[in-house]
């Protein structure tokens, strides 16, 4: 595409990328821009819960459709990628019961799936909760990889001719003219039309264009635990509160979210509060939690418009420049959809939207199932169709990640097709380093396995691993306490033997592309 | 007398072994894996200081004393760290795996991270391949790939780094075979220049038991979860069956060994060093350590610990369970375990 496109898309989460794929599928030309790595953002801070819709039936019931509506789309255009875990939600006390009624009938109204069932019925599927359990009411909630999801809306984007570029900040919009900076290097696109998908950032992003939009952000942190203690999603029955969620996701579960108001876009911190509210919010509704570790803590920030604390999206219009504003992970389809409508007639392009019923990516994995035998379905729970692409490279059997299963192969095969620049894209994509030792045991076999590759050199290499360890602590911090063991094992493997205390010095500042 | 040991990694098994020699009866209680046990089985007696690198071990600990008074090796002196450490090497040379080196000499060796580190004593095969003999001369890795271990990464890392560090200029350093100085890791055989690898101290230790078993310790596989104490001592450690004795030792280690869980010691609650308002800093592997590494059992100069504020005399603590140190940042791991375990072995 060069230096020209019909839509510049700022904004790699899952908005941006849905948009990207929309208005390929129309025959639109597209370049997205992403500052960090794809889903970096909000995306990838999210839990990652594709809604019944039901936590909001009787708050925001217009969220609460939508969820709903997309919920049903997603299962359908994305099989693979959403895992129809089911949810439930529980109620406990006197005050949870009391709110049954009330739920059940904004569940009716809003086109929502909820069937109550027995208490027994509910801790005989899911053995781990609270026997104290009064109420049991079954929803349609999924769970899916945030990153695997965005990936899989970019690869589909990109096979439709659109450009993707990652580390690509953008730096001024200036009439059709978008500049950004890549590599240290300043760049630029002509764009007839502008979509500002950036999300918490969407006022930063309208400032270098000269306009003005209006984002607050809410703050939300997620407890990871060892292991899967919950087999669905399980919500608590009560007005949308904190510390109401708890899911399974890949080897781990997770507890959230907080809701705190927050003015840092990057830079922000959990505080010791959010964590503790989480894990008694957690354990009083699956008790087993208190036996198992904390793996790390993290937030992510919600992008919020309009009055309150309504999750609902909006597009705004401004000559040629488009915003997404608000929303929600689940919805970001039909956010994808309307502002892809907004810009096709910009632009004068008659396409429909085509995304509510053309799988993302299409089913192909017989000769990867034969492959690979009995390991094939662990791939296809990690990566859905994509992993038809990880054929070619399905030979490099030996175990990177020993904690999540992911093999030399897959590093290669994120690597070198799903828009990766260093290991820390990688792991996003694969998981490798995300289970409980959080890349003790494989931050150097996996930056080995690239430099053997001959994709990155040695002291690249030693960039990486430095890189990888200071993002894992970023998010063992908040629970450290708690993992007093693991702490000590990173240090006594990286400072003890490896002496990176001291070498590090001599590493910073190396830049590291593949 | 009686001895009775808890903790089988460095630290307790030199306190065995120095309890043995002297005459007494000694029972070694440990089970599961010790941070000995993952480690690259050499002995940095002490790497770092705050100043920089130590380039004279036993001049670093004369220095650490003045400054750092709760420092185990403040609290022992550098004439018993150096007793302990000749009496280590007798004991390695007895157990079938040699070190070399001198307490008052720093060498440097390679590592399968692909960088250098700063250690004291070495199993021969290490000791002669250390960095300073690569000077001018041709080096070769080699060895098989295997996990975390590819000899064309640590010879690629190594090109690229040691130039910045001034240690030692090699002509070339090469994956493969040839050379002047060819390192394999010696669990692949490699004997007459070797790469330790992470886990290597296992092979030690092993050795060391096995010596130690020999000399009539009795070695027994079993984890101490709690002490009875009477009138101010200890009158057994408690595991799956009680360990009456005379004297005893608590070598079980950091939070790695389970000596330590959360803020507290395991078996006995015993009192710890002061603890700092932050235990953490905000990035990893900080040069000055996190303030939680330095966190441990506090002892008087005789390593004899505190309960509900009485000393217990005939208790001892040895190795990474003392406060007041960082091995990860000093480098000085199995040199505090072993001047330690010798001075807490030393009853009877």
């Amino acid at each position: 595409m060069g230096s020209r496109c019909e839509v510049c898309v700022v904004g790699g989460g899952i908005t941006g990328a849905g948009i990207a794929r929309d208005l390929a599928l129309r025959g639109v030309e597209v370049v997205l821009l992403e500052k960090g790595d794809l889903a970096v953002g909000s995306t990838g801070r999210s839990h990652g819960l594709v809604h019944s819709g039901a936590r909001y039936a009787v708050t925001d019931p217009e969220t609460a459709r939508q969820c709903a509506s997309e919920n049903r789309i997603l299962r359908k255009i994305a099989p693979g990628f959403i895992h129809a875990t089911g949810g439930l939600f529980a109620g406990f006390g006197e005050e949870d019961l009391s709110y049954l009624e009330e739920f059940l009938k904004a569940c009716s109204s809003a086109g929502v799936e909820a069937r109550e069932i027995s208490p027994e019925e509910a801790l005989q599927q899911e053995p781990q909760l609270n026997p104290g359990l009064l109420a049991a009411v079954e929803v349609e909630d999924a769970v899916a990889d945030p990153f695997l999801l965005t990936v899989a809306n970019a690869f589909a984007a990109h096979r439709e001719g659109a450009q993707i570029e990652t580390y690509a900040r953008v730096v001024e919009v200036e009439g059709d003219r978008v500049s950004y900076l890549q590599n240290g290097k300043r760049r630029s696109i002509k764009a007839e039309v502008v979509v500002n998908a950036s999300g918490v950032w969407a006022g930063e992003v309208a400032k270098l264009a000269g306009r003005e939009v209006e984002v607050r952000a809410y703050r939300g942190t997620i407890l990871v635990y060892r292991g899967r203690a919950v087999r669905r999603v399980v919500n608590h029955l009560r007005r949308p509160s904190q510390g109401d969620i708890i899911l399974p996701h890949a080897s781990t579960t997770l507890v959230g979210t907080s809701f705190a108001p927050e003015t840092r876009l990057e830079k922000f911190s959990i505080t010791r509060r959010e964590v503790e509210l989480l894990k008694k919010e957690g354990e009083a509704k699956v008790p087993s939690l208190k036996r198992r570790s904390i793996i790390r803590a993290y937030a992510g920030l919600r992008p919020v418009v309009g009055g309150g604390e309504k999750r609902g999206f909006t597009i705004l219009e401004d000559g040629n420049f488009i915003t997404v504003a608000g929303g929600k992970f689940t919805t970001y389809r039909l956010m994808a959809e309307r502002a892809s409508d907004a810009a096709c007639r910009l632009l004068g392009v008659r396409a429909n939207c085509v995304t509510a019923r053309e799988e993302i990516v299409e089913e192909n994995t017989g000769e990867l199932r034969s492959v690979l035998g009995n390991v094939f379905d662990r791939v296809y729970a990690r990566y859905g169709p994509l992993a038809s692409g990880l054929l070619p490279y399905a030979s490099k059997a030996k175990t990177t990640c020993l904690c999540e299963g992911v093999t030399e192969g897959e590093v290669l095969f994120a690597a070198m097709e799903l828009f990766c620049r260093n290991i820390r894209d990688i792991r996003r994509r694969t998981r490798l380093g995300m289970g409980y030792c959080q890349g003790r045991r494989c931050t150097l076999e996996a930056a080995m396995t690239l430099f053997l590759e001959g994709l990155i050199t040695a002291p690249e290499a030693q960039m990486q691993v430095v890189n990888s360890l200071r993002e894992r602590w970023k998010g063992m911090l908040p629970v450290a306490e708690a993992n007093l063991k693991e702490a000590k094992l990173m240090e006594a493997t990286y400072a003890c033997a490896g002496n990176y205390d001291r070498i590090k010095r001599h590493i910073s500042g190396l830049v590291s592309f593949l | 007398m009686k001895v009775v040991v808890a903790g089988s990694g460095i630290a307790g098994v030199v306190a065995a072994l120095r309890a043995r020699v002297l005459g007494n009866e000694v029972v070694l209680v440990g089970s599961g894996r010790s941070a000995s046990s993952r480690s690259l089985g050499v002995v940095d007696v002490l790497g770092y200081m705050k100043g920089g690198e130590v380039g004279n071990p036993e001049e670093g600990i004369r220095v650490l004393s003045e400054d750092c008074e709760e420092h185990p090796y403040a609290l022992l002196g550098v004439e018993m760290v150096r007793q302990a450490l000749e009496f280590f090497k007798e004991a390695v040379a007895a157990a079938g795996v040699p070190f070399m080196g001198r307490t008052t000499e720093n060498i440097h060796i390679a590592t399968q991270f692909g960088t250098v580190k700063p250690t004291c004593l070495a199993p021969e095969g290490v000791y002669a391949g250390r960095v300073e003999r690569w000077h001018r001369r041709a080096v070769g890795i080699a060895g098989e790939e295997e996990r975390n271990f590819s000899p064309r990464f640590v010879a690629e890392s190594l090109s690229w780094l040691l130039p910045k560090l001034g240690v030692a200029l090699p002509e070339r350093i090469e994956a493969g075979d040839e050379g002047d100085i060819v390192l394999r890791p010696m669990r692949q055989g490699g004997t007459e220049a070797a790469l330790p690898l992470l886990g290597d101290g296992e092979f030690v230790v092993k050795r060391l038991l096995e010596h130690a078993a020999a000399l009539g310790v009795s070695v027994v596989e079993d984890r101490i979860r709690g002490a009875r104490i009477e009138g101010g001592e200890v009158r057994a450690f408690m595991g799956t069956q009680s360990y009456t004795g005379d004297a005893f030792v608590l070598a079980t280690g950091d939070w790695t060994g389970g000596g330590m869980h959360a803020f507290r010691e395991a078996v006995l609650g015993l009192e710890l060093v002061e603890r700092s308002a932050e235990h953490f800093k905000k990035l990893p592997l900080p040069e000055e350590g996190h303030p939680y590494s330095r966190l441990g059992v506090r002892t008087d100069g005789a390593l004899n610990p505190f309960y509900r504020g009485k000393k217990i005399s005939n208790l001892r603590v040895a190795g990474a369970l003392l406060g007041g140190y960082d091995y990860c940042t000093e480098k000085s791991g199995w040199g505090v375990a072993i001047a330690t375990g010798y001075v807490a072995g030393g009853v009877g």
